[in-house]
């Protein structure tokens, strides 16, 4: 699927169509391997965290970069 | 990833988990820490890094990273850019949890189990259509690895490995889900309104960084039609050209969607647009790769 998609681009720019849009989508998303991130349930706020882990008296596992992790920039 | 780790996915489970954006937690210019100063979640952030170990902490900079904390903001480990090593999250989250154990007695913590969370929309992400938005490089000729994944490419373990397989993914919600639904049989256009906000959201160069959306002004084009095919699906033609701020993005898009009258909502829709990209941003990584170059955005109903 990558050398077709590959052959396509050293043809010309791009183009999706009907033939090849399921192709590209494929390409351009993560696959399960890049999303195995989203197996962990994930709030998407330290306030919300917060909140939840004094309710339940729980420790608070907290991943954060610059840009949301989840892409909820 | 670290998060693919089998061992590092158990012990999440100890956790309440919950993924922020670090600059908001703690500011790093001093305008933005002033008004930070009385944030609840800053100052939670702020008391639990002042327990940090001076080596596990960046303290004049970036405090991107992972870390365990207690209720309380009470520290239990972490460290500073630590999303990298799984063997390293392995070890602070066993440590954090023998801490939390000694903690939880000391405290009287009722460490009740933690509930799953349903996937909902991330805050602020608000509209009758949500579509994630996704983005990758694309190979640009024979023997070119650019949009490779991370497992297919050989690391050096130098901090740019990551642009040989980098992608990114974000979220653009439309406020009115049957703007994408054509009122007849003949092709139409969607709505220019609608599809300029997508662009100026959703086509942005952020495969290897932050990146700002585009100003209205700078959606030089963005043109979609729709039309409904002889089997009911919606097929989606279109072009677009963003450019300003010393970056360029334009290409064209192709689509298909399904809409469930019955539903009132799209079952499927999943738009690709390919195009060729230029320029760079402040903090997208592109200093040795102004292009032009091409680069794929990927629309989807889809979460996964």
């Amino acid at each position: 699927m990558v050398s077709c998609l590959v052959a396509l681009l050293a043809l010309s720019s791009p183009e999706p169509d009907a033939g090849n849009y399921r192709s590209w989508l494929r390409f351009v998303q993560p696959d399960a391997r890049e999303q195995a991130y989203k197996e962990i349930d994930w709030r998407t706020s330290l306030r919300e965290g917060m909140a939840e882990a004094r309710a339940l008296g729980r420790p608070i596992l907290l991943w954060t970069m610059n840009g949301h992790p989840l892409g909820c920039t | 990833m670290v998060w693919s780790d089998p061992e590092i996915k158990r012990l999440s489970k100890e956790f309440v988990t919950v993924a922020d954006e670090a600059y908001r937690l703690y500011p790093e210019w001093e305008g933005h820490l002033r008004d930070a100063a009385q944030r609840p979640d800053h100052v939670f952030f702020k008391r639990f890094g002042e327990q940090m170990p001076a080596g596990d902490w960046n303290r004049k900079g970036t405090k991107q990273g992972i870390y365990m904390i207690g209720p309380d903001a009470e520290y239990l480990e972490g460290r500073f850019a630590a999303s990298g090593e799984p063997a390293d999250v392995r070890a602070r989250l066993r440590r954090a949890l023998e801490r939390w154990d000694a903690l939880r007695e000391e405290k009287g913590y009722a460490n009740r189990p933690v509930p799953p969370k349903p996937w909902a929309p991330p805050p602020g992400v608000e509209g009758e259509l949500v579509l994630r938005v996704n983005v990758r490089d694309l190979p640009r000729g024979a023997g070119d690895r650019s949009g490779a994944r991370r497992h297919e490419v050989a690391e050096s373990r130098m901090w740019l490995d990551f642009t040989k397989w980098a992608w990114n993914e974000g979220w653009v919600a439309i406020d009115r889900a049957r703007s994408l639904v054509p009122t007849g049989r003949a092709e139409e256009p969607v709505d220019p309104a609608v599809w300029r906000q997508v662009v100026r959201e959703a086509f942005v160069d952020t495969v290897r960084g932050q990146a700002p959306e585009w100003k209205d002004e700078e959606v030089r084009e963005a043109r979609v039609t729709m039309r409904r095919r002889e089997d009911g699906r919606i097929e989606y033609r279109g072009s677009f050209r963003a450019e300003g701020g010393g970056r360029a993005f334009s290409g064209k898009v192709y689509g298909q969607g399904v809409w469930d009258d019955s539903k009132g909502a799209f079952v499927e829709l999943d738009i690709v647009a390919l195009g060729e990209r230029s320029g760079k941003a402040q903090f997208n990584q592109r200093e040795n790769d102004f292009g032009p170059a091409p680069m794929g955005v990927t629309l989807s109903l889809s979460r996964s």
